[in-house]
């Protein structure tokens, strides 16, 4: 007897599927297409949130509100969390806002340092002055406890070794009443911890950016205003880039790299310490900075495409299901 | 001459109330509402300030309020006259800093009258933040009733605990196991002995392998952490002795499959498609080879009962498995099978306080509906 | 050089991958590597993020500065988190447990009260009010609705009533001291289920969508990154 068709779809090889999940993926991918997303509450707020600081900065420029950026994630979820950590930093950069970063994890170090000084470059910022990498905070807990009070006396080094006291930044912005916001990127439950120190305790306002796996965990948050805004995966970056790059536009202009091969040109020597990053951008720097800038609205053509497919398999497995089980209750 | 020097008289006590009121018309009253007062529940680093105009927006559309420090001049606030409260709060370094605030208004000319009103308050660092109370009221309770409960379980009273559904499936499930003449699957998670659901499910190891040993069905507990190892090893020994089969028992039964995440999901697949389970057990803390375990034991025709409290895997477990022990069951099962005064205690502390949880919401939300926020500002702080 | 490690890179991913066909030699190879590299990193992270910049770095600024209490308090810490290391000796392991109990101590006692107020306190607030101290159940919004019907009156008249129901049921649903033939037990089991069922639905949603989005960025990592690289490199 032959066998019927949706029999024959509930007995698919896996393997079939994913050389189709990889077609899927691929097709978008290879043929550059973006996606537009529809910008969500919760991460307009961020947004907004942050431009709030540069109107503050602008008013009180010598007592100016930084942005705290936790690099709570380490490198198997870049895919999905770098596109924030940079989306933020840009806005914060081309704001002027001070930002201190630092990496929860010992294996984020590394990817903590170089998206910071990668984006940090694209805007000129010198280091100690618009922007300090503390490295890792070992315990995360009490540095959040130590920003309480004075951070210097816990985190008495940045990452390079240079004294914090040193540093002109940190002593501006060494407690929580100038920190205007905390970004805390992850891709485990570290929000949580967030909140539950720096929010529950000292009333500091939090955003998250989280991997989709984690997403659904901390929409309590948002609802009690725990946390002022959410990037929920890579919708979430892609909705924060698309906000940057129309910020971008208005305040530098459509052609980015001109602004970028510019950028240094004719620069006062002496200014940029060599040993962060290299004023300059070739040819192979200046794509790499301008592709990343589409990064996430890159990968949305795919996972939009992605979801198509998987809905499409759901449906049709269901109708496989129900359509086996009639036949067999009229057997 | 009379009536000239009753004249003169009159001019003269009439004199001082036309000046009055050439006084009244040339010399405008400006007012406001200004209170001045040390953040609660702070270190002493704040101090508020409320304002509310006293004027109309027509007579003083501004005002300004000079702030000062430690008698040196800070800043000036401008509030435009809205007619509202204006709320502000005052950063200063330390506690028992002095702050002083000036008003002044800006008439319609644009020309500063004042200071209107002067205040002084001083900084203080609060000893107890009141704003807490209600926290520690709560947590006091609940380790209270922990400490309570724990002794009582110890003491060998009884302590209610209702027969979890997915815990009459496991009688069913090695039984059917017994039938096929297959080996049992019990995977207690990938996390370390410190994880609680690992130690849950270390509990529910003991009774699982104490009727697997009864039954004389075929067992199989791999292992990916060396310290969980050795505590599943001396779990299932002392099990098969409980149950006095101690000749079934063998040392190969509870092995080290591998210490990779992955490469411990491929070997326990690699295994489970070899000796085919007929019911396969996945409690424990599990990450993303779950979906792996779950559908590999699926493929092979076996019977899963899974129970983790990881809210990513759970989604995966309820798709693929037949019975699930969703997030606190799985401690529950463990507190109902192992009957441990500890786990038991924690248990039915936890209860309590969910069931004042609810008894508080619902009593919340009914007075919110009355307009009464009473149970929210004593309890729910 | 780039080009190097970028294959490298795409190699190992490609090794990674080839479990999806079944468990191979190069796939042990690879997550081997893995595994041996990270530990390696870790342990010169450790040593230079840890042991020098929060134990020789302040002793030694305290040092230069003469901050002798600070000093003190940071070369005692150092000896008792040393007595850690006491878990390796048979004999002494007891001496470990003291700075186990300062340490498992002090942040118990720090986290018990905020965890308490961030996890239960702040959420049942959340489940009576919303954000602008307006309650949940709004008898307002449900006459709006009536007023002028149409889906975001609908949507604001329900959502709040919805939350607090299903927050409650769930709440029940969880609560085992109580016969499950209990009429509130009873009554609560199928719109719990329904609510639980909903959100795990929510999060396997997103679950997946995190998984896809880890492929792609491999994907986009091999095909647009290191195949234009390559293609550059090679083609001169």
């Amino acid at each position: 007897m032959k066998t019927p068709w949706y029999e024959k779809i509930m007995s698919l090889d896996k393997k079939v599927l994913y050389v189709i999940m990889f077609v899927v993926v691929m097709i978008p991918l290879l043929a550059r297409w973006t996606y537009n997303p529809a910008v969500m509450p919760e991460v307009k707020d961020i947004y907004d949130e942050i431009e709030g600081i540069y109107t503050y900065n602008q008013s009180h420029p010598d007592t100016p509100q930084g942005i705290l950026l936790s690099f709570d994630y380490s490198p198997s979820t870049n895919a999905e969390l770098d596109p924030m950590t940079m989306s933020v930093l840009r806005h914060a950069f081309m704001r002027r806002i001070p930002v201190i970063t630092w990496a929860a994890f010992p294996d984020s170090i590394d990817l903590a340092k170089n998206i910071t000084t990668f984006i940090a470059k694209e805007y000129g910022a010198v280091y100690g002055k618009d922007f300090v990498f503390m490295g890792y905070p070992y315990p995360m807990t009490a540095a959040v406890i130590a920003f309480g009070s004075d951070v210097r006396n816990f985190l008495v080094k940045d990452f390079y070794g240079n004294l914090s006291t040193a540093l002109p930044l940190l002593n501006k912005i060494y407690n929580y009443k100038s920190i205007g916001l905390i970004v805390t990127v992850s891709g485990t439950s570290y929000p949580r911890f967030w909140v539950t120190y720096a929010n529950t305790l000292y009333g500091k306002k939090i955003a998250t950016g989280t991997t989709a796996v984690s997403a659904a965990e901390f929409y309590p948050f948002l609802q009690t205003d725990q946390m002022i805004g959410m990037m929920g995966g890579l919708r979430g970056a892609a909705e924060y880039e698309k906000l940057v790059q129309a910020l971008e536009t208005q305040v530098i202009g459509e052609d980015i790299g001109s602004y970028l091969r510019n950028l240094y040109n004719d620069a006062p020597e002496g200014v940029w310490d060599t040993k962060i990053y290299t004023p300059g951008f070739s040819e192979e720097e200046l794509q790499s900075h301008l592709s990343t800038r589409m990064s996430a609205r890159t990968g949305m053509a795919s996972q939009a495409s992605a979801h198509f497919y998987v809905i499409f398999l759901i449906i049709l497995a269901n109708l496989g299901f129900f359509l086996s089980r009639r036949a067999e209750n009229k057997r | 001459m009379k009536k000239i020097t009753i004249i003169l008289l009159l001019i003269l006590l009439s004199a001082p109330f036309m000046a009055a009121q050439e006084t009244n018309e040339e010399t405008p009253f400006y007012a406001c509402d200004l209170s001045l007062y040390d953040s609660p529940n702070d270190e002493g680093v704040n101090v508020e300030l409320e304002f509310t105009p006293g004027n109309t927006a027509a007579e003083v559309p501004q005002y300004a309020i000079d702030l000062y420090i430690d008698g040196a001049f800070s800043n000036t606030i401008m509030v435009k006259n809205a007619g509202a409260l204006f709320l502000h709060t005052i950063p200063v370094d330390k506690s028992g800093t002095l702050v002083r605030a000036e008003v002044f208004a800006y008439d319609a000319q644009g020309q500063r009258q004042g200071p209107i009103v002067v205040k002084e308050a001083t900084s203080a660092a609060q000893w107890y933040f009141s704003d807490r109370l209600g926290a520690f009221i709560w947590s006091l309770a609940f380790i209270g009733l922990i400490m309570v409960l724990i002794r009582k379980a110890k003491r060998g009273q009884e302590i209610f605990i209702r027969r979890i559904a997915g815990l009459e499936a496991i009688d069913d499930a090695v039984g059917r196991a017994t039938e096929m003449g297959r080996p049992v699957y019990y995977i207690p998670g990938t996390s370390v002995i410190d994880d609680i659901a690992t130690l849950a499910s270390l509990n529910i190891l003991r009774p699982v392998a104490q009727q697997v040993a009864t039954y004389e069905t075929p067992f199989s507990v791999p292992i990916q952490d060396p310290v969980v190892l050795t505590v599943a090893q001396d779990v299932v020994k002392e099990a098969y002795m409980a149950a006095g089969r101690a000749d079934l028992h063998d040392e190969g039964m509870v092995y080290l499959a591998s210490v990779g995440q992955f490469a411990y999901a491929a070997a326990v697949n690699g295994a489970m498609v070899r000796e085919k389970p007929a019911t396969v057990f996945l409690l424990g803390m599990f990450w993303a080879e779950s979906l792996m375990l779950a559908e590999t034991a699926n493929t092979v025709g076996a019977i899963q009962i899974a129970g983790t409290d990881s809210t990513s895997q759970l989604p995966f477990f309820i798709a693929a498995c037949d019975y699930t022990l969703i997030g606190e069951e799985l401690y529950a099962a463990s507190a109902y099978l192992s009957r441990e005064p500890l786990l038991l205690g924690t248990l039915k502390a936890q209860d309590i306080i969910k069931g004042a949880v609810i008894i508080s919401l619902v009593l919340a939300i009914v007075l919110m509906l009355f307009g009464s926020d009473f149970i929210m500002r004593i309890f729910l702080q | 050089m780039m080009l190097f490690w970028y294959t490298i890179a795409v190699l190992l991913s490609l090794a990674i991958f080839s479990f999806l066909w079944k468990d191979n030699p190069l796939y042990k190879f690879a997550e081997h590597l893995f595994v041996g590299t990270m530990v390696g990193y870790q342990v010169v992270m450790v040593f230079s993020q840890i042991i020098m910049r929060k134990i020789v770095d302040p002793i030694t600024v305290a040092f230069d500065n003469s901050q002798i209490l600070t000093l003190i308090s940071l070369v005692f810490a150092t000896l008792i988190g040393l007595l850690f290391l006491a878990r390796f000796s048979r004999k002494a392991e007891w001496v470990s447990r003291y700075p186990i109990s300062i340490t498992v101590g002090f942040w118990s006692g720090y986290a018990i009260v905020a965890s308490f107020k961030t996890s239960v306190l702040t959420q049942i607030r959340g489940t009576v009010v919303d954000d602008l101290g307006q309650p949940l159940l709004n008898g307002h919004l449900i006459g709006d609705f009536f007023k002028n019907p149409s889906l975001k009156t609908l949507d604001l008249a329900t959502a709040g009533p919805l939350l607090v129901f299903g927050v409650i049921v769930v709440l029940v649903y969880f609560f085992f001291s109580v016969k499950h033939d209990h009429p509130i037990i009873k009554f609560a089991n199928k719109p719990a289920l329904f609510y639980l069922m909903i959100g795990f639905g929510a999060s396997f949603g997103y679950t997946f969508m995190g998984r896809i989005s880890l492929f792609i960025g491999r994907m986009n990592f091999i095909f647009n990154e290191w195949w234009p690289l390559f293609k550059q490199t090679i083609g001169g």
